[in-house]
């Protein structure tokens, strides 16, 4: 479950840390990671799209990640790039190759280390 | 999960939730899935680094019980009677049930527009979705449109976490509006002060009524909107768009298994029973009237398979009343005819097969649509265009088949296989 993972809960932070490490943007580099003055830094993970490295926060979705790279998810029948529309795992528009596999669809995909992204 | 359970309910959002937990502390073998990763739902989504405390209150009171829960997995078929197929990546199960509770809630309707599929429009509960997933929204200006209570809500959500909100673009009318926002405090209290902080914290963000998005456009991504506001034409420079028409329920599960729709929400009695015997629908598959409604709806289906009859009853009145508001809901975010104009010739109404309005235009029905255009033969299938061709054309999509959506040929492939 990913609440029961969630950060700070699970590792016992002040609530102040909590607070601070909500309060950063959601893609965390390293550096802000140290600042929030945590172990934060095992919270950022990377993953690739399309061969690009990326870094991301532990509980992004893939989807997200795609917006955040300013990427396309697909490109449609009649050649148009498309992102998530729904949000919510209905559309299909979020759909992507994820570790080999076609047609995922990531809104409903936690990122994990090392995952691998293509888009169509 | 075991094979087999007294109670299995579809969907982990606040219906589901509290109908699981009503009903696995009355001591019945109860089994929950969803298709998202995590509990909550859309109206309880946690953030990336939070649980939805309600949600994970829950969930732990399910799980200490006799009950057992599955996320990731999603309905797709009912091979036999009291008998549903989940699946999950390619891998599926047959769970049986005595009773099954329908929580599958609703999703966001979308009015095709030209430029809604360019890259920067999103649904508008779904930036909002994004943005609790992950997504840094920071800086980023944003014009909020459709109609309903929702796009307050996100334009509120999305401006905490740093959005820089340029218009919030309501289609109702403001005399409407104002009419539904005394009827809240009449027997609403809660949801007037609700909606009045939302208000509040969305003040000084231009907020327009009788409005409504007419077009989209940029070069690879969304540059501007196009706004008309009584007699005016706007354009509007922004990276983002959140739109979203309101919410129409996701009924497909449910009229699978042949319950009996009544006049687009899954008809039920007074302890939320279907037109079939032991199952029950909760929450916006009722009606469309948020997580109070849900709740009390969930309360009593759960006491219901349960056999609580004597304390169901009680909610009765309280519930009735939130069905009332859903009805309120309907009528005051009710689409205007102007809508139905918004696309052109070659502004795709389905986007899973690109299939643009013209070509529907020259159809009679959604089945000569899609023999014709392959309209709603995507994966979405019809889910998208559905509900946007039932309102420019009047068409009512068929009663879905199964697989209700796509999967695996293997999966397809071994649908004889499990039933032990």
């Amino acid at each position: 479950m990913r609440g029961s993972t969630s950060l700070g809960r699970s590792r016992g932070l002040s609530g102040f840390a909590r607070r601070r490490i909500q309060a950063v943007s959601g893609v965390y580099t390293l550096e802000q990671a140290h600042i929030a003055g945590t172990d934060y830094v095992s919270r950022v993970i990377s993953i690739t799209l399309d061969g690009r490295t990326i870094n991301v926060a532990a509980g992004t979705t893939v989807a997200a990640a795609i917006l955040q790279a300013g990427s396309k998810s697909r490109t449609s029948v009649r050649g148009e790039a498309r992102q998530p529309l729904c949000g919510m795992g209905i559309c299909y528009e979020c759909r992507a190759q994820v570790d080999g596999r076609m047609h995922q669809r990531t809104c409903h995909i936690i990122c994990s280390p090392g995952m691998e992204i293509v888009t169509g | 999960m075991s094979a087999r359970v007294d109670l299995l309910v579809v969907g982990a959002g606040p219906g589901g939730l509290v109908a699981a937990a009503t009903a696995a502390e009355a001591g019945m073998l109860v089994g929950l899935i969803d298709d998202n990763p995590s509990a909550g739902g859309q109206i309880w989504r946690g953030g990336i680094a939070e649980e939805n405390p309600e949600a994970g209150r829950l969930l732990r009171r399910i799980q200490s019980a006799r009950a057992e829960t599955r996320f990731g997995w999603r309905a797709i078929a009912a091979p036999a009677p009291r008998v549903l197929r989940v699946e999950r990546c390619g891998e599926f199960i047959d769970i049986e049930y005595n009773s099954l509770i329908l929580a599958t809630g609703a999703r966001e309707r979308f009015l095709p527009f030209p430029g809604w599929t360019l890259p920067g429009v999103y649904g508008a509960g779904a930036l909002q979705a994004f943005v609790k997933s992950g997504f840094d929204i920071g800086g980023k200006r944003v014009v909020v449109a459709g109609t309903g209570p929702l796009l307050l809500a996100v334009a509120a959500h999305l401006r905490a976490a740093g959005a820089r909100i340029v218009s919030v673009v309501e289609q109702a009318p403001l005399r409407t509006l104002a009419r539904f926002s005394l009827g809240l405090l009449n027997g609403q209290t809660a949801k007037f002060v609700e909606g009045a902080g939302y208000a509040i914290r969305t003040v000084g963000i231009p907020y327009r009524t009788d409005a409504w998005v007419t077009s989209a456009s940029g070069s690879e991504g969304l540059e501007k909107v196009t706004i008309s506001s009584g007699s005016r034409t706007l354009e509007v420079p922004c990276d983002m768009l959140a739109f979203g028409y309101h919410l129409v329920p996701n009924t497909e599960l449910a009229q699978l298994l042949q319950c009996e729709l009544e006049a687009g929400y899954m008809r039920v009695d007074e302890l939320q029973q279907t037109s079939v015997t032991g199952i029950y629908c909760v929450g916006e598959l009722t009606g469309i009237g948020g997580v109070v409604k849900a709740k009390i709806e969930g309360r009593i289906a759960g006491l219901a398979a349960s056999g609580q009859f004597d304390r169901a009853k009680p909610l009765f009145k309280e519930r009735d009343r939130h069905v009332r508001f859903a009805h309120n809901l309907d009528a005051t975010f009710a689409l205007r005819n102007e809508l139905r104009n918004l696309a052109t010739a070659n502004t795709f109404v389905c986007r899973c097969e690109d299939v643009p309005y013209d070509a529907l235009a020259q159809c009679g029905s959604w089945r000569e649509a899609k023999l014709h255009t392959r309209c709603g033969m995507g994966p979405c299938q019809g889910r998208i265009c559905g509900p946007a061709t039932e309102f420019l054309f009047g068409w009512t999509p068929p009663a879905p088949r199964p697989p209700l959506f796509p999967v695996e040929v293997e999966t397809l492939a071994h649908t004889t296989d499990v039933t032990a």
